[in-house]
């Protein structure tokens, strides 16, 4: 029982090699469970059936206007998922289009970004915040004693 | 003289010109506009000269377009046209119907970066065909520009004030004190139970305030804030602190930011390097009486925070205390289910709300969204009766007259030992019963986890030394003992 998944929703797997690495590197315990999908719609989904999770999803020039209406929605559906936002390379030409970017979608409630997979410490930072919380939010969602929350928050769960 | 006869006989032509055509200098602004732009825009000369165009800013139009002061947001040129290249894309207006009205555009930079840029607009609007055609091709800057200001205009509708449903004394006084805040910039502290809907009064205040329609809403949410994010949250508000923006930094869930952050923000604002107004949601706990902050426990604002933000103090009543407002949320949120849905459901009979009322929402007005949710999942007829809600709510009557669970009581000693054993054996499982790999897993020295194992009963005796635990390969050759050695 492993109250918080990492959701990635990423065209390509480019994104999930390096933030696997990242979690791997920096030792991260517990290892949240990194469920990619490839559509903005499987992310709802995944959201709809694991609502503590943080999701990270590329944001494209062609796809912005979608990721921004999903955070939108699905923040007020899950108030207990967060957002990340991964920026892919080709969003942006001038640095002021990228700004104005990511202050349209912090407005839509991504909390962290990251303009490349080599620039993750703060996604990181995030997930092992997210993961406290979502444990707290869970042990109260789901009317846990405090032996039953603190057996969940044991490594090593089976999936 | 000849330059000034120049410049007149320039402008002259361009005034002439059946085209529409402006001037934006090197801040923004516009500083000419001809005749044929007037028609366009269906705005005076003077109403157009002078204003800003702000490039990824919500629409003014979509308020009151008519009567907007501030920046003319549909003629902003693409960013790469402001970083002095040149190029096409198209501009909007909002036509004296209400329509959003677009036209093909040319941008000419005036100098390679931070100058003005000319902006020559085609003769006729696009039709929908060819803006949809626009549309399909693969997203310029222009179509970025385009998404971010369709988001905002979502945002307002979205967060109107007439969201903030509910026609109890309690709700109207709330909807008075969010309209004051909107027509102001002090600074709002926003308290309520979890779930109360503080983030939706905070945005109705922000989208429906006299701020620019340009300003910028910037949430902090204090469960992740770092110091680098509020860095960055503060230097992205305090970058045009020279301009007359009035953006919002909103710290959600306050009692949650570290005393440290809080003083950080003191700070910046005694600085006065950051140019927002800073609005606060704190959550009180469930059992509060009707989250008044004296009486919260949780609340860990430090006195210089607490001056900072409480200029507005708004309270969000609790569900319990404003039971008439029960029928009309209900219906609100069935009718929220039903968008999108193939299954239309009409109403909460009387008799379901009955139970409803009877339940005491410590989730307040979240809570009443997904019960709803899941009865309008149920429900098999055109209206949600008592059988399609939650069994929750028909133990609620019951609970009620029930005496309370008893406390759980936990022996601490107990648990912790029964948590390192369940640690410890895990740990084995995962090294395949290798004590030095499952003591590396544990932080412990091989001698210490030697000594636990004993003294929690998990020494196994010498006879049952672990086993190895790998299962044959069903491709190999099982060998058989007398193999060895061949």
């Amino acid at each position: 029982m492993n109250a918080m998944s990492l959701i990635l929703c990423e065209r390509t797997e480019r994104w999930a090699a390096a933030i696997r690495l990242a979690i791997v590197r920096q030792g991260m315990q517990p290892a949240p469970r990194i469920r990619e999908v490839r559509s903005l719609t499987e992310l709802e989904a995944q959201l709809s059936a694991r609502p503590l999770s943080l999701a990270l999803v590329e944001v494209t020039r062609t796809n912005i206007a979608d990721v921004l209406r999903l955070v939108v929605d699905a923040s007020e559906r899950h108030p207990a998922a967060r957002f990340a936002a991964l920026l892919n390379g080709g969003l942006c030409e001038s640095s002021e289009c990228r700004r104005a970017a990511v202050d349209a979608l912090m407005e839509a409630g991504c909390c962290e970004f990251a303009a490349s997979p080599r620039q993750l410490a703060g996604i990181l930072r995030l997930a092992r915040l997210h993961a406290a919380r979502a444990l707290e939010t869970s042990r109260k969602r789901d009317n846990l004693s405090i032996e039953a929350w603190a057996w969940a928050t044991l490594p090593w769960q089976a999936d | 003289m000849a330059k000034s006869k120049g410049d007149n006989s320039l402008t002259a032509l361009l005034q002439k010109s059946e085209r529409p055509i402006y001037a934006i200098d090197a801040g923004r602004r516009i500083v000419f506009a001809n005749s044929a732009l007037e028609r366009w825009t269906e705005l005076p000369s003077q109403r157009i000269v002078g204003r800003l165009v702000e490039y990824h800013s919500s629409p003014g139009e979509q308020t009151d377009a008519r009567n907007v002061v501030g920046p003319l947001t549909g003629l902003c040129p693409p960013p790469a046209a402001l970083a002095g290249q040149p190029g096409t894309g198209t501009v909007s207006c909002v036509a004296r119907d209400g329509r959003l009205i677009h036209r093909r555009a040319e941008f000419l930079p005036l100098e390679s970066a931070g100058g003005g840029v000319l902006v020559f607009l085609a003769a006729a609007d696009l039709s929908s065909s060819e803006l949809a055609a626009e549309m399909s091709d693969e997203a310029t800057p222009d179509e970025l520009h385009r998404a971010i200001r369709i988001f905002r205009r979502d945002q307002i509708e979205r967060y109107s004030i007439d969201r903030l449903i509910g026609a109890s004394s309690a709700m109207r006084k709330v909807r008075a004190q969010v309209a004051a805040a909107a027509t102001s910039t002090a600074s709002v502290l926003i308290s309520g139970r979890p779930g109360a809907g503080h983030a939706d009064v905070a945005r109705a205040i922000h989208y429906h305030g006299v701020t620019p329609s340009n300003a910028k809403l910037v949430p902090i949410d204090s469960d992740v804030a770092t110091s680098d994010l509020l860095r960055r949250a503060l230097d992205s508000l305090g970058a045009h602190a020279g301009e007359a923006r009035q953006s919002t930094l909103l710290i959600e869930h306050a009692e949650r930011l570290s005393a440290e952050h809080q003083t950080s923000l003191v700070d910046a604002y005694r600085r006065g390097t950051v140019a927002a107004r800073i609005m606060v949601t704190v959550e009180c706990s469930k059992s509060a009486a009707a989250g008044n902050l004296e009486d919260q426990p949780v609340t860990m604002l430090t006195p210089g925070f607490r001056d900072l933000i409480s200029t507005i103090e708004i309270q969000l009543p609790r569900l319990v205390d404003r039971l008439d407002d029960l029928p009309i949320l209900a219906q609100f949120y069935l009718e929220s289910a039903n968008q999108g849905n193939s299954k239309q459901v009409g109403t909460v009979r009387p008799g379901a709300l009955d139970l409803l009322a009877l339940y005491s929402w410590p989730g307040e007005l979240d809570e009443l969204k997904e019960v709803i949710t899941i009865a309008h999942g149920a429900a098999t007829t055109s209206a949600i009766g008592p059988a399609d809600l939650p069994a929750l709510i028909h133990h609620a009557a019951k609970a009620a007259a029930t005496p309370r669970r008893p406390r759980e009581r936990i022996v601490i000693d107990e648990l912790l030992t029964n948590i390192e054993r369940e640690a410890i054996v895990r740990a084995l499982d995962q090294a395949g019963g290798n004590k030095s790999e499952a003591a590396e897993l544990l932080g412990l020295t091989r001698p210490r986890l030697y000594r636990r194992l004993e003294q929690l009963g998990l020494a196994a005796p010498a006879a049952s030394e672990p086993q190895p635990r790998f299962e044959p390969l069903p491709d190999f050759r099982e060998i058989e003992p007398e193999d060895y050695g061949r």
